[in-house]
């Protein structure tokens, strides 16, 4: 039995990984197509993602994105989660749905509506469009991490705090919040995550100024096989491993603090 | 009485939704007492609390806090100190920034915080471990520190709900010991939520039994283990045998109450002829042998060793006694017939 679930493991893990893998070495190709066997070792590819105007740009792009609509989604869903915390019934049922929808909305359904919106106020083509529009679709993540984490606050330590002399505005900041910030954290992870990801409603929404990574690599893809897209691609998984390994250290020293 | 009362709860009732939880209620809490609400999981007495504390509204009649009606108050506005079951201590905190956070709330000076964290932590005897986090401290520590938490800032007025519920009993007996020991030093008023009657029993100046939103009795622990109001109050406050009969005739020194199985029992308090009683003997009245006025001769059914005891089970003419006597009985086997024996000042007699 041993043996036949490691082999399966494996086989799963290969399935997962196989193709981020294979990315790996033509990151580190001499020649300049995206092939395998690669035609020797450089570092050039690296050097283009880097100086190369457009790449960086879009780097940029993602870095500015990214933080600017978690922070965005981070802070909406929080307020979110606290607003339909502890209640119940169909209006609030379906008010949740409605928060949630984002996450079951085809992108390109969604990208389609905000542009058209965006036409009209004038938000077309800019830094601010595409920001709201990825913490549109980042908001759900953090109203389910929030959420969650409310649910495990105990509410006797804010009535507590209310009898200790906190008001309201009080308990909320020194013992709510505080209590849940590990969820909130998580939030943030997870649309960051999002929005280095997202490229179909980008698409849509951003002009060439606002070009993000993802996009990048995609329009590359299009149009030349140059291996700086894979480069990006090596880029992109070392900075993924160390934004999990961050939440996951930050997640045990947690733990380990309030054990 | 006076003293004009310093919690008082007049006419109050609360329903949620259709279920009335307090049904009228009327409580009047002296500055300096410690009060008990007694009563079973559902009686209301929790509910009660919360109120005073201000989490939730009386649905009808008003709270009084020395003299001024706190009805619309908020809870943070209470001056009051709380102490839940479940300690409520805030887990991101360490002990100190716990002890201190009501001072923290009334931008108390940080010197003086510091001394009266000091100070607060001292007397739960917790001074040692003020930069520790709660979640490394045991049970009966993280009480204490919700002790001090509660007590550091002087509040009016200490909630206790249900506190030493969480603790194992060897901790919960000396945590009783120890809060009714600040409650002593400090001249505090508690109003302490339990539904263990020994507990109630051994710290209260008095017991508010309840019992469907209602106060079935309130007075010293005396009166209520002995004199108890209601055969509720009889039967959940420790172990009790209760016997139904009719007053038979009533004399100068008493009445006699004539049991169903034709026993008559000579009981001191007067009593109106023909109405229906419940008489009430505490096992511990119970004695072996013809002497005391009322003997029933009674049939051993079973017996308990317990240790700085011995607890009986009698068959008599009325039904089943227990008794509890002393273990010099411990030649009592099942099976053997006795005479079991009580005085008249040993009944307490009750309203059917």
């Amino acid at each position: 039995m041993g043996v036949i679930k490691f082999a399966w493991g494996l086989v799963c893990v290969i399935f997962l990984m196989g193709p981020l893998l294979v990315i790996l070495p033509i990151a580190f190709n001499a020649g300049s197509f995206m092939v395998l066997p690669i035609e020797g070792w450089s570092l050039r590819w690296f050097t283009v993602l880097f100086t190369d105007p457009a790449w960086r740009l879009s780097i940029w792009n993602s870095l500015i994105v990214g933080v600017a609509s978690s922070a965005l989604a981070t802070v909406l869903g929080t307020l979110a989660a606290l607003g339909l915390r502890g209640h119940f019934g169909l209006p609030m049922t379906l008010t949740r749905i409605a928060f949630l929808l984002p996450m079951a909305t085809p992108a390109v359904v969604l990208g389609v509506g905000m542009q058209l919106v965006y036409a009209r106020i004038g938000l077309s083509s800019s830094y601010a469009g595409v920001i709201v529009g990825h913490a549109v679709l980042s908001i759900p993540l953090t109203i389910l991490s929030v959420a969650a984490a409310l649910a495990s606050v105990d509410r006797t330590a804010e009535r507590a705090a209310a009898s200790l002399g906190a008001a309201p505005p009080k308990v909320l900041w020194l013992v709510t919040l505080p209590m849940a910030l590990p969820g909130i954290v998580t939030g943030f992870v997870f649309a960051f995550a999002n929005s280095l990801d997202e490229v179909v409603l980008t698409i849509f929404l951003a002009g060439p100024n606002q070009r993000t990574l993802a996009q990048q690599m995609f329009l590359q893809l299009r149009d030349n096989l140059s291996p700086a897209i894979a480069a990006a691609a090596f880029s992109f998984i070392i900075a993924t491993v160390c934004v999990g390994v961050t939440g996951l250290w930050l997640r045990h020293r947690n733990a380990a603090r309030s054990r | 009485m006076s003293r004009s009362p310093f919690i008082r709860c007049d006419g109050v009732s609360k329903s949620f939704g259709a279920s009335r939880v307090i049904d009228s209620l009327q409580l009047d809490i002296f500055q300096g007492e410690f009060v008990s609400l007694l009563g079973p999981s559902g009686s209301g007495k929790t509910t009660l609390l919360t109120m005073i504390a201000g989490f939730e509204r009386p649905s009808e009649g008003g709270i009084w806090l020395d003299g001024y009606r706190i009805d619309d108050l908020a809870p943070h506005r209470r001056n009051m100190g709380m102490v839940f079951q479940n300690y409520a201590l805030f887990p991101h905190m360490s002990v100190a920034e716990n002890v201190g956070f009501p001072l923290r709330m009334r931008k108390i000076a940080r010197s003086e915080a510091r001394t009266r964290i000091a100070r607060a932590l001292e007397m739960v005897e917790l001074g040692h471990l003020a930069e520790r986090r709660p979640s490394q401290l045991s049970g009966g520590q993280q009480q204490r520190v919700a002790l001090a938490r509660a007590l550091v800032f002087e509040p009016r007025v200490v909630l206790m709900d249900e506190p030493l519920g969480a603790l194992d009993k060897r901790l919960r007996e000396q945590m009783q010991l120890d809060i009714r020991d600040l409650h002593r030093r400090l001249g505090l008023t508690i109003v302490f939520v339990t539904h263990d009657q020994s507990e109630a029993l051994t710290m209260s100046d008095r017991i508010a039994v309840f019992n469907n939103g209602r106060i079935e009795q309130i007075g010293t622990p005396e009166v209520i283990y002995d004199r108890p109001a209601t055969r509720f109050v009889a039967e959940f406050i420790g172990e009790t045998n209760l016997m139904t009969g009719k007053v038979a005739e009533t004399g100068a020194d008493g009445s006699v109450i004539a049991l169903p199985g034709n026993t008559r029992i000579r009981v001191h308090q007067r009593l109106e002829p023909g109405v229906d009683v419940s008489i009430c003997l505490r096992p511990e009245r119970l004695h072996l042998g013809g002497k005391g006025g009322n003997v029933l001769s009674c049939q051993v059914t079973d017996r308990v060793y317990m240790g700085d005891h011995l607890r009986v089970a009698l068959d008599g003419p009325d039904g089943t006694l227990i008794g509890r006597l002393p273990c010099s009985a411990n030649g009592l086997r099942a099976g053997m017939p006795i005479n079991a024996s009580f005085t008249p000042e040993d009944c307490w007699v009750l309203p059917a």
